[in-house]
C-alpha cells in the first residue's frame, strides 16, 4: 500500500471540487426548479450512497477475511450483495437529503470557511492515518480505520467549529411569542423557487424555530443547568448530522483510489 | 541520458502541477464562499396588509381583486342606500300628506261659508287700496293645509331618521366588505414581526382605512344639508296651486277683479235687497221713524241670506270640483317634493361614493404596485 504526492493532490482536487459543488448548491439552491434540485440531490445521493457501498463491502470482505474459512459457502452469503447497496443507496438518500437542505439554509460565511477548509483536510487526514495505522492494521481493512480515524479528527474540529460559531450567531428573540408564532414565523420566511425544495426549507426552518423557542423559554439564563445542556446537546447532535453527512458526500474523493480489495490507496 | 532525466522528472512535475491546481481551486473555493452571496427566491412582489390587527401578504393581481370588490361592494351599497333614503322619504312624506289631506274638508267648510267669503272679499279690497296683500291669502290658505313647521318638523325629522338609517347602512356596508375581504385573505395570513425584528411597514392598514373611512362618513352625514334645498318646498310652493284651484289671484289686478267680482255681488244683493227693503219699509211703515231703522236690518238680513245663498249655490257646484283640484295640487307637491328630496340626497351619496372611489383608489394602487419583501439576515439561523 502506498500513496504518492499525485494521487494526494488529485484527491484534494476531487475533494475541492466536490465541496464547490455543495457550495454552488447553496448558491443557486433557492432559485432552483424542483428538477434542477432533485438532479443536485441525486449527485450529492450517489456521491454519498457510493462512499457508504465502498466502505461497507470493505468492512464486510475485512470480516470475511477474518471470520470465514476461504473454502466455505458462508463467504457468499455473507458479502451482501443486496442488503449493502440498498442500506448504502437508502442512507445516501436521507443524508444527501439532510445535507442538501442544511447547505441551501446555512448562511455563515464562517460555516463555509470550515467546510471548504475541512474537504482537503479529510483527504490530508485519511492519507496521515493511514501513514499512521498501515503498520497496525491489516491492508484490507486500512482504508475504513484510515477513514473513521480520518473523519472523526476532522469531524469533530468542525463540529467544534461550527457549534463556537452557532454559540456567538445572533438569534431572533423569541423571549415573548409563543410556539406557534415563531415557527410561522421561521416557516414564513423560507423562499425558494422549487415547490419542493420550499417545503423542505420550511420543514427545516420550523426545526430550528422549535429548536430555538425551546432554548429561549427553557433557558432563560445562561448557566449549568441540564436544560441548557440538552438544548447545547441538541444543536451538537444537529451539527455532527450535517457534518457526518458532509463528510459522506466527500468519501468518494478520499476513497476513490482505494481497489475493492483493500490493498492499494491511491492506486499508484 | 536526458531522455532518462526527462522521464524521470516528468511525473515530479505533474504531481506538482497537481498540487499548484489542488490548492489553487481550494484558494479559490475559500474566496467564492467569503465573496459571493447566494440567491434569494423572493417571488413576485407581494404586498403586506394589516386587516383587524392581523397580517396578509397578497400578490398584485390579489390586490388588484381587493381593489374590484370594493368598488363593486361601495358602488352596490350606495344602490341600496338610495333605495333606503327613497323609502324614508317616502314614508314620511306619506305621512305629511296625509294629514294635509284630512284638512282638506275642513279648509272646504272654512272656504265656502260666509265668513271665509267675507274674508277673502276684505282682503281683495284692501288690495286694491294697498292695504293688504293679495298673496297672502293663497298662503294663508295653503298654511291651514300644510303649516310651514310642521313642515319643516317633518323634513328635520326625514333628515335625522335617513341620516341615522344610513349610518347604520353604512356600519353594515363596511362590516359586510370586512367579511368579504376577511374570507379572501384568510389563506394569505402571515405571522406578525417578531418583537425588537426591523421590518417594513405594512404596505395598508386597512383598521385606519376603515376607521378614517368611517369618520369621514359620519361628518359627511352630519352636515345638515339635505334640507336646505327641500325646506323650500312646503306650504309656500303650495300656494300657487290653491290660488290656481280656488281662484285665489296674486297682484294688484287680482285683487281688483276680486273686488270686482265682490261689487258685482254687493250690486246683485243690493238687487235683490230693493224689494225686500221696500217690502220692509212697507212692513215698518206703521213704525215711523223707526222704519228707516227696521229697513236697514231688513236689507242687511237679505244681503246675508242672498250671501249664504250664493255661498251654498258656490259649494254645490264647486265644491267636489275644488277638492279635487286640491287633492291633486298635494298630490303634485309630493311628487316635487319627493324629486327635490331625492335629488338632494342622490347628490349626497354620490359625493360621498365618489369620495369613497377616490379613497379605494388612493389607497389599493399605491398597494398593488407592492414592495418586494426581503426578510432579515438576522430572522434565519441556526443553532439555539
Amino acid at each position: 500500500m502506498t500513496s504518492g504526492f499525485g494521487t494526494v493532490s488529485r484527491s484534494v482536487l476531487l475533494a475541492v471540487a466536490m465541496a464547490g459543488f455543495a457550495w454552488l448548491v447553496h448558491v443557486y439552491g433557492c432559485v432552483l426548479p424542483d428538477a434542477v434540485a432533485a438532479a443536485a440531490w441525486l449527485i450529492i445521493a450517489i456521491s454519498i450512497g457510493w462512499g457508504a457501498l465502498r466502505r461497507a463491502r470493505l468492512r464486510r470482505a475485512a470480516f470475511i477475511g477474518a471470520y470465514v474459512r476461504a473454502g466455505s459457502g458462508l463467504s457468499r452469503w455473507l458479502r451482501g450483495r443486496l442488503l449493502i447497496p440498498v442500506r448504502s443507496a437508502l442512507a445516501g438518500a436521507l443524508l444527501a437529503l439532510v445535507l442538501v437542505v442544511s447547505l441551501v439554509r446555512l448562511e455563515s460565511r464562517e460555516a463555509w470557511v470550515v467546510l471548504a477548509a475541512g474537504a482537503p483536510a479529510l483527504v490530508l487526514g485519511f492519507r496521515l492515518a493511514a501513514r499512521a495505522l498501515s503498520a497496525h492494521i491489516a491492508s484490507g481493512y486500512l482504508p475504513v480505520a484510515a477513514w473513521r480515524a480520518a473523519a472523526s479528527a476532522v469531524g469533530a474540529l468542525m463540529i467544534a467549529a461550527l457549534v463556537a460559531l452557532a454559540f456567538h450567531a445572533p438569534y431572533p428573540d423569541l423571549g415573548d411569542v409563543g410556539l406557534e408564532r415563531a415557527v410561522w414565523h421561521f416557516v414564513d420566511a423560507e423562499r425558494a423557487r422549487g415547490a419542493t425544495v420550499q417545503i423542505l426549507l420550511q420543514l427545516a426552518a420550523a426545526a430550528d424555530a422549535l429548536r430555538l423557542w425551546l432554548a429561549q423559554q427553557l433557558m432563560p439564563a445562561p448557566g449549568a443547568s441540564m436544560a441548557e445542556a440538552l438544548g447545547w446537546l441538541a444543536v451538537l447532535a444537529e451539527e455532527a448530522v450535517f457534518v457526518w453527512s458532509y463528510l459522506s458526500y466527500l468519501c468518494p474523493a478520499v476513497l476513490g483510489g482505494v481497489t475493492h480489495g483493500g490493498d492499494r490507496i491511491g492506486g499508484d | 541520458m536526458a531522455a532518462t532525466a526527462s522521464a524521470a522528472t516528468s511525473p515530479y512535475r505533474g504531481r506538482k502541477g497537481e498540487a499548484f491546481a489542488a490548492l489553487g481551486a481550494a484558494a479559490a473555493l475559500v474566496w467564492l464562499v467569503t465573496h459571493v452571496e447566494p440567491l434569494v427566491w423572493s417571488g413576485p412582489p407581494e404586498t403586506e396588509i394589516v386587516l383587524d390587527g392581523t397580517r396578509y401578504r397578497l400578490e398584485p393581481e390579489q390586490v388588484r381583486e381587493l381593489e374590484v370588490l370594493s368598488l363593486e361592494h361601495f358602488a352596490a351599497g350606495e344602490d341600496a342606500a338610495r333605495a333606503l333614503v327613497a323609502a324614508q322619504i317616502d314614508a314620511r312624506l306619506d305621512a305629511v300628506f296625509a294629514r294635509a289631506r284630512q284638512r282638506i274638508p275642513a279648509f272646504l267648510d272654512e272656504h265656502y261659508s260666509l265668513r271665509g267669503e267675507y274674508a277673502r272679499a276684505l282682503v281683495s279690497a284692501g288690495a286694491l287700496v294697498g292695504l293688504a296683500d293679495p298673496s297672502g291669502l293663497a298662503e294663508r290658505a295653503a298654511a291651514k293645509l300644510l303649516p310651514e313647521q310642521e313642515w319643516a318638523d317633518e323634513l328635520a325629522r326625514l333628515e335625522a331618521a335617513a341620516a341615522e338609517r344610513l349610518a347604520a347602512h353604512r356600519e353594515r356596508l363596511r362590516a359586510g366588505w370586512l367579511a368579504e375581504v376577511s374570507a379572501r385573505l384568510e389563506h394569505r395570513r402571515v405571522p406578525a414581526p417578531l418583537p425588537g425584528a426591523r421590518e417594513a411597514p405594512p404596505a395598508l392598514v386597512i383598521d385606519d382605512w376603515l376607521a378614517e373611512l368611517a369618520a369621514r362618513e359620519q361628518s359627511a352625514f352630519a352636515v345638515r344639508q339635505t334640507i336646505g334645498a327641500a325646506t323650500a318646498i312646503g306650504a309656500g310652493a303650495l300656494a300657487p296651486a290653491l290660488a290656481r284651484a280656488a281662484g285665489f289671484r296674486a297682484g294688484r289686478a287680482a285683487a281688483a277683479r276680486g273686488a270686482a267680482r265682490g261689487g258685482a255681488r254687493v250690486g246683485a244683493a243690493a238687487g235683490r235687497v230693493g224689494p225686500a227693503a221696500v217690502g220692509g219699509a212697507a212692513v215698518c211703515a206703521p213704525g215711523g221713524p223707526v222704519a228707516v231703522i227696521c229697513a236697514v236690518l231688513a236689507g242687511a238680513g237679505a244681503w246675508l241670506a242672498s250671501d249664504w245663498a250664493l255661498v251654498r249655490l258656490d259649494e254645490a257646484l264647486h265644491r267636489d270640483d275644488l277638492e279635487r283640484t286640491l287633492d291633486a295640487a298635494l298630490g303634485e307637491l309630493r311628487v316635487r317634493a319627493e324629486a327635490e328630496l331625492l335629488a338632494a340626497y342622490d347628490a349626497l351619496l354620490a359625493r360621498e361614493q365618489a369620495r369613497v372611489e377616490s379613497e379605494i383608489r388612493r389607497t389599493f394602487v399605491p398597494a398593488a404596485a407592492g414592495r418586494e419583501r426581503v426578510p432579515s439576515a438576522a430572522e434565519k439561523g441556526k443553532g439555539p
